[in-house]
């Protein structure tokens, strides 16, 4: 894709070869710095997705509390690194969204469209980076009730299930219960009081009242509430997510790696291309909160499009005998119109954009 | 002050919408219009005021007025929109969370046990006797709101009231018991009666008995008749409105404030009130900070122009902030739950 924009550069300056070289040098040079700026764009992404999902790492945190399980905050940092991987697919999409609705408005056609291979070698390796990696995530469940077992402490008042029992030394003490009562023998084993009552006080007069009294004393914890959206957004692009691997793993089934990357890179120049352009048309500095916003919404319906569109290429793969291209050929087929799709949608862009500007 | 009234406009909106969809969800949970329904929908509207607040603070800074689009001058008026409009939206949520629905739960829970024991009359006037009282006063006990199975501790000696009345000026009370320990945890003495009353900071107990013990084994038994005062450490106001801390509805931080003695030193342990404390306080930080991080963010990314048919960018706009401040709010949700499970 360079050789076009180097010649082109040869064709139109009248000048001798020297300047021609520092040509190539700045062309080199423009590409690099894009290159730079995009994996600036990949890493801010990254580090908005990481906070997005934050929720998760807290809220599996508690659930692993609540299970009892003693390394429990490692445990979900490494569920939460798991997630943040599995929707590498998702970051690369509305990386790529972003840079490209930045660039589209100072830059031309050309610069564009040379772009996007470049960037879909990147993608295609955070892909394949994100599908090889193995290993799998606990389900989201929001908050989650956690129930602990107090101490009684002595010469306090502790209400269990409406019992409000005063504890002395001596495993002795009062119980107020309707009526006061005097017990002794009181044991605590692991969230359940037993104790044996002697004396019932009652309004005018003293009387025996021998009873043995078992409670369960088991604390549960107050939630502050949630709205049930994270709930429903976090579950769909996590099953979204879990999905493209299924898909990615009926791909590999009997295929080589080398055409799985390069069918994989194929299918992703169409993607890309498609989705670019869409972004493309929404880019408005003056306006950018709007147009992140769409950004933002497309990459998560193209997210959860994804599988689907790879799904295609598998079900064209099943029909294929020879297993040298039965990979390479359907992603081929599907990948290059959808290239071309972007291709005519961002001519379409800067078409309009020249016309405005003539007028 | 043109876009102050611009939010608690949209503020309005939002609440009303809120509140028309809890009410149809509850309606539809329960199929019976129930007398608690008002606090169950004020519940979840307190739950949403967040969201809608920093949405009803972001949305109108956002877009660009008219107005704003003629104005060439300095952009400083509009911070002191912000802040008096999170001054106004955290006063009214403080008010209405800790003095009224706490008020409104107590008088829909006592009309109800008087409907349920067949009264239609209620109880409006005052206690006037004061320490000199009859008898025939406490058959007007079934009229009054109540509270039932008090326990705190004074020191060494425990105090129990089975049920404490509210006579609007003195409290009645049934099934008083105050136990007294020796230092080294034994019995020390027993008072015991059926009916006393509370006037000012002495209690006046009906014909008490007294036992006394030595050695496990009470000893010593008398009978009083008649009254028989003790001083309450306490003002019963407090322990009134402290005694039903399992109910979160009731809670109130003015209360605790104001009978912080009470709280401190009864010895009672409010372990599900704690609680509860912890997440109103953690609510009020989590309502300035959303408001903080959406006025900022909306400043900092307002349009720098005005809108002409962009209708589906806009449309898009207001969902996906809806979602995000939504998200936002959960999060800040998990963190408060997760620092609660972390400290238990």
């Amino acid at each position: 894709m360079l050789i076009p924009a180097i010649n082109s550069i040869l064709k139109d300056s009248k000048a001798d070869t020297f300047i021609c070289i520092s040509s190539f040098q700045e062309v080199f040079l423009v590409y690099f710095k894009s290159l730079l700026r995009y994996s600036l764009t990949l890493l801010r992404t990254l580090f908005f997705i990481c906070i997005l999902m934050l929720i998760y790492l807290l809220a599996s945190a508690v659930l692993l509390k609540s299970r009892d399980v003693p390394s429990f905050f490692i445990d979900s940092v490494k569920n939460y690194g798991i997630v943040i991987i599995r929707l590498l697919p998702f970051v690369t999409i509305l990386a790529s969204l972003i840079y490209f609705s930045n660039i589209a408005s100072v830059t031309g056609r050309p610069f564009m469209i040379t772009m996007i291979p470049i960037l879909t070698v990147i993608n295609t390796f955070i892909f394949c980076a994100s599908f090889f990696i193995s290993g799998d995530f606990i389900e989201f469940a929001g908050q989650t009730r956690t129930y602990y077992y107090p101490d009684i402490q002595t010469d306090a008042v502790s209400d269990i299930n409406g019992y409000k029992i005063v504890l002395k030394s001596g495993a002795r003490g009062a119980l107020f219960y309707n009526n006061l009562y005097l017990f002794n023998n009181f044991r605590s084993i692991s969230g359940n009081i037993t104790l044996d009552t002697g004396t019932a006080v009652f309004n005018s007069s003293l009387g025996p009242s021998y009873s043995h009294l078992s409670l369960p004393f088991k604390v549960e914890t107050v939630n502050p509430g949630e709205s049930g959206i994270s709930d429903y957004l976090i579950n769909n692009l996590l099953a979204s997510s879990r999905r493209l691997l299924t898909v990615f793993s009926g791909m590999k089934a009997g295929s080589s790696l080398p055409a799985l990357i390069i069918s994989i890179l194929f299918m992703n120049l169409g993607f890309f291309a498609l989705s670019c352009s869409f972004a493309v048309f929404f880019s408005d500095r003056q306006t950018i909160l709007l147009s992140w916003s769409v950004i933002l919404f497309l990459s998560v319906v193209l997210f959860f499009v994804l599988p689907q569109y790879f799904i295609i290429i598998s079900i064209i793969k099943s029909g294929i005998k020879n297993t040298r291209f039965n990979l390479i050929l359907p992603s081929i087929f599907v990948g290059l119109p959808g290239g071309l799709v972007g291709y005519i949608l961002i001519s379409l862009r800067t078409f309009g954009q020249r016309r405005k500007a003539a007028q | 002050m043109k876009k102050t009234g611009s939010f608690i406009g949209l503020f309005l909106l939002l609440a009303v919408f809120v509140l028309v969809f809890s009410v149809i969800y509850y309606y539809r949970m329960d199929k019976t219009i129930s007398s608690l329904l008002i606090i169950t929908v004020s519940r979840t509207f307190l739950f949403y005021i967040p969201v809608i607040a920093s949405l009803s603070i972001l949305w109108p800074i956002v877009f660009r007025s008219a107005a704003e689009n003629s104005y060439t001058g300095r952009e400083s008026g509009s911070n002191f929109n912000i802040t008096v409009f999170m001054f106004l939206i955290i006063g009214a949520v403080f008010l209405y969370q800790e003095a009224a629905l706490p008020a409104i739960y107590d008088n829909i829970s006592y009309s109800n046990t008087l409907r349920s024991k067949g009264i239609t009359v209620k109880n409006t006037v005052r206690d006037t006797t004061g320490e000199k009282f009859t008898m025939a006063e406490f058959n007007a006990l079934g009229e009054m709101n109540f509270r039932s199975n008090i326990a705190f501790s004074a020191g060494t000696s425990y105090i129990y009231f089975g049920k404490m009345y509210d006579g609007k000026g003195s409290y009645y009370i049934e099934e008083f018991r105050f136990i007294n320990f020796k230092t080294s945890g034994e019995v020390d003495y027993i008072i015991t009666s059926g009916y006393a009353k509370i006037v000012n900071d002495l209690i006046y107990i009906v014909n008490p008995v007294y036992f006394e013990y030595s050695g496990q084994i009470a000893k010593t038994e008398k009978k009083i008749n008649g009254f028989k005062s003790i001083i309450l450490p306490y003002r019963a106001s407090g322990i009134f409105a402290l005694s039903s801390e399992n109910v979160p509805e009731t809670v109130s931080l003015i209360n605790i404030l104001l009978y912080n003695d009470f709280a401190l030193s009864s010895g009672i342990n409010y372990r599900s009130l704690g609680n509860v404390i912890f997440n109103r306080i953690g609510y009020y930080l989590i309502l300035v900070l959303m408001l903080l991080i959406s006025s900022t963010f909306g400043t900092a990314f307002k349009n720098m122009r005005m809108l002409k048919r962009e209708y589906l960018q806009t449309a898009v706009f207001y969902l996906a902030s809806f979602l995000l401040v939504s998200l936002c709010y959960d999060t800040f949700n998990a963190v408060l739950n997760l620092i609660y499970c972390l400290l238990i």
